[in-house]
């Protein structure tokens, strides 16, 4: 079974080292992807430095764009499941196995990592929670399906998922929207119950307003999934 | 309407026309696009040549001055226009970053090639050619 695991990277020198590493150690067997979505630091080098296999993009697409462009990859070469997970150590890569075996027991099409099912670990705050919440009642609403961190940039796809995505991700915060869009094509998504941790480095790159922006953007693309 | 406000438009629809034809010639405007401008040139003319259709149409509407209702047909105009350049730019974003992408992948794959080689035949070649990395 050939697994992908997509590491997309902006600006990651202080940690994608290490998260690279701890891939590397708690899932054996998975080929590694790194993608360096334009990054303006030493991301680049650190990545050439270590050998892993990257992609480079020339222009910042984006944390969307990014991802897409390590799904085309594994559409590209026949893998069969291919994980996203943050570049900067938030995902705990332990889960990985667990997750696409979850997978295979269940018949799924797209496995969501998340928090919100044993409420363990870093819960993010009580506005992005209620906002998370809004989304996912509206995924649940329009779709028929619960799955409560719509938001969770942790996720495994199958090779059937993994070409809807080749084809469509959004460009910037991709993760509720394309839910519904595995949905509409037929697909199984369920969740897998995750811990994940705060992030060390690093902002996270949703502020206030940014926040305002996703909600509508995000509601608009599941209305739009029908 | 105001006989001035007519010769006013008149002289702008020829002069919009005329710049249009420039930026093609000139600027590389394409044909497809240069569509909007001309219909664009197109509404003023005709508001300025065939003031009367718009005055009941005014009346109907519920606008007292006439000239108001050219403002709104322009307002119009502008907003279909700005939501086909949407459009426009955001089918161009789609391809770049398709272009993006599939040069990421292209890039891996050369850099993979260029390492499996002997390092003695990448550091220096017969063009001059150097080595990447």
């Amino acid at each position: 079974m050939k697994v992908l695991v997509i590491v997309p990277a902006y600006n990651e020198e202080a940690i994608i080292a290490e998260t690279i590493r701890n891939i590397r150690e708690k899932a054996p067997g998975t080929d590694i992807l790194a993608v360096n979505d334009g990054s303006a630091d030493r991301t680049e080098e650190i990545l050439l430095e270590d050998g892993v296999g990257h992609l480079r993009l020339s222009i910042n697409l984006g944390i969307g764009g990014a991802v897409q462009s390590g799904y085309l990859y594994a559409d590209r070469h026949g893998y069969d499941y291919a994980v996203q997970i943050d570049g900067d150590g938030q995902h705990d890569p332990s889960y990985i196995w667990p997750m696409i075996r979850h997978m295979e027991a269940e018949g799924a099409d797209l496995c969501i990592g998340s928090r919100f099912i044993e409420n363990k670990g870093f819960q993010s705050s009580a506005p992005r929670r209620a906002g998370i919440r809004f989304l996912s009642a509206l995924t649940r609403l329009l779709c028929g399906v619960l799955i409560r961190d719509v938001t969770s940039g942790y996720r495994v796809a199958n090779r059937r998922t993994i070409g809807i995505f080749a084809e469509e991700y959004s460009d910037d915060y991709p993760e509720a929207d394309s839910i519904p869009a595995v949905i509409r094509q037929g697909g199984k998504v369920i969740e897998y119950p995750v811990v994940m941790r705060e992030r060390t480095t690093g902002r996270s790159s949703i502020g206030p307003v940014r926040s305002l922006y996703y909600m509508i953007k995000v509601s608009i693309s599941i209305l739009n999934h029908l | 309407m105001n006989l001035h406000l007519r010769l006013l438009l008149l002289i702008g629809a020829v002069l919009f026309m005329c710049l249009t034809v420039f930026y093609i010639r000139r600027k590389g405007l394409d044909l497809y696009h240069s569509i909007i401008c001309f219909a664009g040139a197109l509404l003023i003319l005709l508001m300025a040549l065939f003031p009367d259709v718009l005055e009941p149409l005014a009346r109907w509407i519920g606008i007292q001055v006439p000239s108001n209702l050219v403002f709104l047909i322009m307002i119009a105009y502008l907003l279909c226009t700005s939501l086909s350049l949407c459009a426009v730019t955001s089918r161009q974003h789609a391809r770049i970053r398709k272009l993006v992408q599939e040069y990421a992948l292209l890039e891996k794959r050369v850099r993979e090639l260029e390492n499996a080689r002997a390092p003695e035949q990448t550091v220096e070649t017969q063009g001059g050619g150097k080595k990447i990395d």
